[in-house]
């Protein structure tokens, strides 16, 4: 009879072991990764499980992923979308004005490439700088 | 910084020991307020720049748990949340808040 009783218990002593030892910590690596790679608080509170006795530990835990889903997914979804406003933005001004094109000295420059003639010329228009490249093969007519 | 029960829970649980270190857990207890809404109200005060931060040194882990992060208030903190609480003892709204709270105190010092 007692090792029916002992058997019995085996379901539950694992359960246990599960959601107070094995658990929150596991869980615990999860929710810190919607924090920030570099956001003091997912050191913060993998050390701070450790100070908490074992019976709070999975109420914690529960708390620690409603703040994690409110206030660390938050910040990075709000990071990302500012991060993508940020690229838009430089794609609109670059294809404006682009500050990464250097504009030629002479107004009308001639280069021979690969046999070719290109003449790049540039002017100001609209507050930006725009080239016009044309070339021809040296022996033959310029290419439109 | 908005002025909600929770923090002042938490400026009153600072300024009991302005001078100390303050870690997450001991706080949460004696502010009583659950941890889920303490972080976020220390990150903003740290935000701020009332509160500084730290790492428990190896010494006193002795190696065996991670160290823990630690939280001092700074001069702009000490005035800052002076004043929030001295708002807050006017405030009709906080008056069960921090009658709690010295209750509290005053028993959690008798029972030591």
């Amino acid at each position: 009879m007692p090792e029916m009783v002992a058997w019995a218990l085996l379901p539950t002593f694992g359960l246990t072991l599960v959601i107070f030892g094995f658990a929150p910590p596991f869980l615990l690596r999860l929710i810190v990764q919607m924090y920030p790679r570099d956001d003091p608080r997912r050191a913060e509170l993998m050390a701070e499980l450790r100070a908490r006795p074992w019976r709070e530990r999975p109420i914690w835990i529960a708390e620690q992923l409603e703040t994690g889903l409110v206030e660390g997914l938050g910040h990075r979804l709000r990071e990302r979308r500012r991060r993508r406003q940020e690229q838009q933005r430089r794609l609109l001004e670059s294809k404006l004005s682009p500050s990464s094109l250097v504009p030629p000295d002479v107004e009308v420059v001639e280069i021979s490439i690969r046999e070719r003639s290109v003449r790049v010329e540039g002017h100001m228009r609209n507050n930006g700088t725009w080239v016009s490249a044309h070339y021809r093969r040296k022996s033959g007519p310029p290419a439109p | 910084m908005r002025m909600t029960h929770a923090t002042i829970q938490v400026a009153h649980a600072l300024m009991l020991q302005p001078n100390d270190r303050h870690w997450g857990y001991e706080l949460s207890r004696q502010a009583g307020v659950r941890s889920g809404a303490m972080y976020p109200i220390l990150g903003r005060m740290f935000d701020e720049g009332w509160l500084s931060d730290g790492w428990e040194d190896e010494s006193e882990t002795g190696g065996k748990r991670p160290p823990r992060r630690y939280y001092r208030i700074t001069e702009d903190g000490l005035r800052e949340l002076g004043a929030m609480l001295a708002r807050a003892e006017l405030d009709q709204r906080f008056a069960t808040v921090l009658g709690g709270q010295r209750f509290a105190t005053v028993l959690q010092g008798w029972l030591a």
